[in-house]
């Protein structure tokens, strides 16, 4: 499957585009596909990055328009209601790693998955950037002996555009189920309507209003860590990098309470930040999920199962990666 | 019976007790633990029930409070909102049936067993323990392709759902999305507008809601079809045994026939014994899949539904010893 190209659908969206050029710096040979409704755009992005073709996707047709077209792998950056894209990969024994359905949606993909388990592996990739957020909470878990709270909060400036996919995606998502789920003293529970507001200190100290929203972090965290106390709010508005002036960026911030080896409390608030925006940060999982799955990183490809972006992307790599294309993770004085 | 108890978790309650029940019924010399808060009903129930004890249980200890104490298999008749009973059942690698997830919360029983692949999971949020499902996949049997599923429970206003359930359903109206449901090849949410009554025997209708449980995940693949929905409604149904309320599921499929014309036709499954008795043998069929009692070897580790652990063929030939009627009704 190494050879055989890597299917990007949504492809020439921001997100598609960063992750093409992520692959593509990382692995100069490895063949992509960048598929789109409209060839045209697909083709034009494909011919800025060498060993790319642009294809015509249709999420309509079993085969998805590509014929007997060989693929190594699926990634989509859109909702497939008709999961399409995923029976495909299974056709196919390939990967399918998708990235927009909230924690209440994954039942389709759970049931593709159920139906044939050992079809490919499936990834539920809906986490907060594809996995930063969990990824760099399990870096600074490794400090503790027991976690106890997990808050993420998440800004999401307003300039940053998702592009209309993302878009479509969070309007769905919080007009269709506006309770978000979170963990508290061991239970998990649905924040709905006053519940569901809070306040967050950005990276720059400033309260910003923010709401709760559930990607899969609190489910994946919790299984993980088993942390009782798990929430994730986001708050759409001024980034702290453009409120002093610069350029728009993503921001997650952190923040780990429970128990150090020795027993003694412990906290942690670090700042994830990339000064372009939430694209490269969700590139970068999607891309290194790619990497693992397909072998492309020199380990065996991934077997069937059904997989969360944690299982497949080890923190510390990831951390440094992101480092390497222009993000930060950095220790935050404490905000309380 | 060389096999340690099944832990039936909340095993007191109105679903619990006819789990047991069913259990012993099937299985007379399968021993089963009954824990429940209440250690007097718990004894008491065990010893009616015979080969049973009873045990207290702590669900703020990963350990559930049971040190030492081994099972084959844990089912919750109850909702766990922690899952603490899931991770217990993780910890010494025994098959789980996960009972009250509706489509929209699975969220946090597929991480967990991803994270921990080995041992069986059964997410069996369907109704009535995935039995409707079951029949209506043997049914699917008599067509050469399924375009359309409706299953739709009408409960008698004397049988109403046991109290989980019912908190079970305020929850998810509450905090849930609207119902799932496949129609005409995509995952939908349905709208109110979407509702439509339950269509009985004889043209007769019962207005209902659709309810967001886990059957149209689990009838998609298998059958096909391209819009598969589950209805409840409220009406007097026939009337189940000693003067007591009974139970009707109707099963309404649309597809190909094997001669190739394209039919609509309905069944009507019964339970004499109510709602809560036709749910509890849904999950008895399932835990003796998963345990092995069938004859056949116990579940594979893995995640599963009911339409991939049972046969429906199987299923369909066992409904008279669940007490169950399953017959066609007339469409006008």
């Amino acid at each position: 499957m190494r050879d055989a190209p890597i299917l990007l659908i949504g492809g020439s969206g921001i997100v598609g585009r960063w992750t093409a050029k992520l692959l593509r710096d990382a692995n100069p040979e490895a063949p992509l596909l960048i598929g789109g409704r409209d060839l045209g755009k697909a083709g034009q992005v494909a011919a800025e990055i060498s060993q790319a073709e642009g294809v015509a996707v249709d999420l309509g047709a079993d085969d998805l328009g590509l014929g007997d077209r060989s693929i190594g792998a699926v990634a989509i950056f859109l909702k497939d209601d008709r999961l399409a894209a995923l029976r495909f990969a299974q056709v196919r024994g390939v990967p399918h790693i998708g990235i927009s359905s909230g924690t209440f949606e994954i039942g389709p993909e759970v049931s593709a998955f159920i139906h044939h388990p050992r079809a490919a592996p499936v990834v539920l990739g809906s986490e907060w950037l594809a996995g930063a957020a969990v990824l760099a909470t399990l870096h600074l878990a490794r400090k503790f002996a027991r976690v106890t709270d997990i808050v993420i909060d998440a800004v999401l400036d307003e300039e940053d555009i998702g592009g209309p996919a993302a878009d479509i995606d969070m309007h769905r998502l919080t007009q269709l189920a506006p309770a978000a789920l979170t963990r508290r003293e061991g239970n998990f529970h649905w924040r709905n309507g006053d519940e569901a507001k809070a306040v967050i200190r950005a990276v720059d100290g400033e309260a910003m209003e923010a709401f709760a929203y559930s990607p899969l972090d609190i489910a994946a965290l919790a299984a993980v860590t088993h942390a009782p106390n798990i929430q994730l709010n986001v708050s759409v508005g001024m980034s702290s990098n453009r409120r002093r002036g610069g350029p728009m960026s993503t921001e997650i911030i952190i923040t780990l309470s429970g128990k150090t080896p020795e027993g003694g409390p412990h906290r942690e608030r670090h700042a994830i930040v990339h000064p372009q925006g939430q694209a490269p940060v969700t590139a970068l999982g999607v891309a290194m999920m790619l990497e693992r799955l397909t072998g492309l990183d020199g380990k065996p490809a991934t077997t069937a199962g059904v997989y969360f972006p944690e299982q497949l992307i080890d923190p510390d790599a990831y951390l440094r990666r992101l480092a390497a294309i222009g993000g930060s993770f950095t220790r935050m004085e404490d905000a309380r | 019976m060389n096999i340690d108890p099944v832990l039936l978790i909340g095993g007191t309650g109105a679903l619990g007790r006819k789990i047991a029940e069913w259990l012993r019924a099937r299985h007379p010399d399968l021993p089963i633990t009954i824990a429940a808060r209440d250690q007097v009903r718990a004894r008491e129930f065990a010893h009616v029930l015979g080969n049973a004890d009873a045990t207290a249980i702590d669900l703020d200890r990963a350990d559930l409070g049971l040190e030492g104490r081994r099972f084959s298999m844990v089912i919750p008749a109850f909702k766990d909102h922690g899952h603490v009973s899931y991770r217990f059942a993780q910890d010494r690698s025994l098959p789980y049936i996960a009972l009250s997830e509706a489509a929209f919360e699975i969220a946090p029983l597929v991480a967990m067993h991803a994270h921990r692949p080995d041992t069986a999971l059964a997410l069996l949020g369907h109704m009535h323990g995935g039995l409707p499902a079951m029949i209506a996949l043997s049914l699917a049997r008599y067509y050469a392709s399924v375009d359309a599923i409706v299953l739709g429970a009408v409960f008698d206003p004397a049988d109403p759902l046991p109290p989980g359930a019912e908190k079970d359903l305020e929850r998810i109206m509450k905090a849930g999305p609207p119902p799932l449901a496949l129609v005409d090849g995509h995952w939908r949410w349905l709208p109110p507008e979407a509702m439509q009554p339950i269509r009985r025997g004889g043209g007769k209708e019962v207005p209902a809601e659709a309810a967001g449980l886990t059957d149209p995940l689990g009838l998609w693949a298998p059958t096909g079809a391209r819009s598969v929905r589950l209805d409840m409604g409220s009406a007097p149904t026939a009337a189940g045994r000693d003067g007591n309320p009974g139970h009707e599921v109707m099963i309404e499929i649309i597809g190909q026939t094997l001669d190739g014309n394209v039919v609509t036709r309905r069944w009507m499954v019964t339970d004499p014994d109510g709602n809560v008795a036709f749910g509890a043998k849904g999950v008895v069929l399932v835990a003796e899949r998963l345990l092995g009692l069938d004859g056949k070897p116990a579940a594979r580790p893995g995640l599963y539904f009911v339409e991939t652990l049972l046969d429906a063929a199987w299923v369909q030939a066992e409904l008279p010893k669940l007490q169950l009627t399953l017959a066609e009704v007339a469409i006008l």
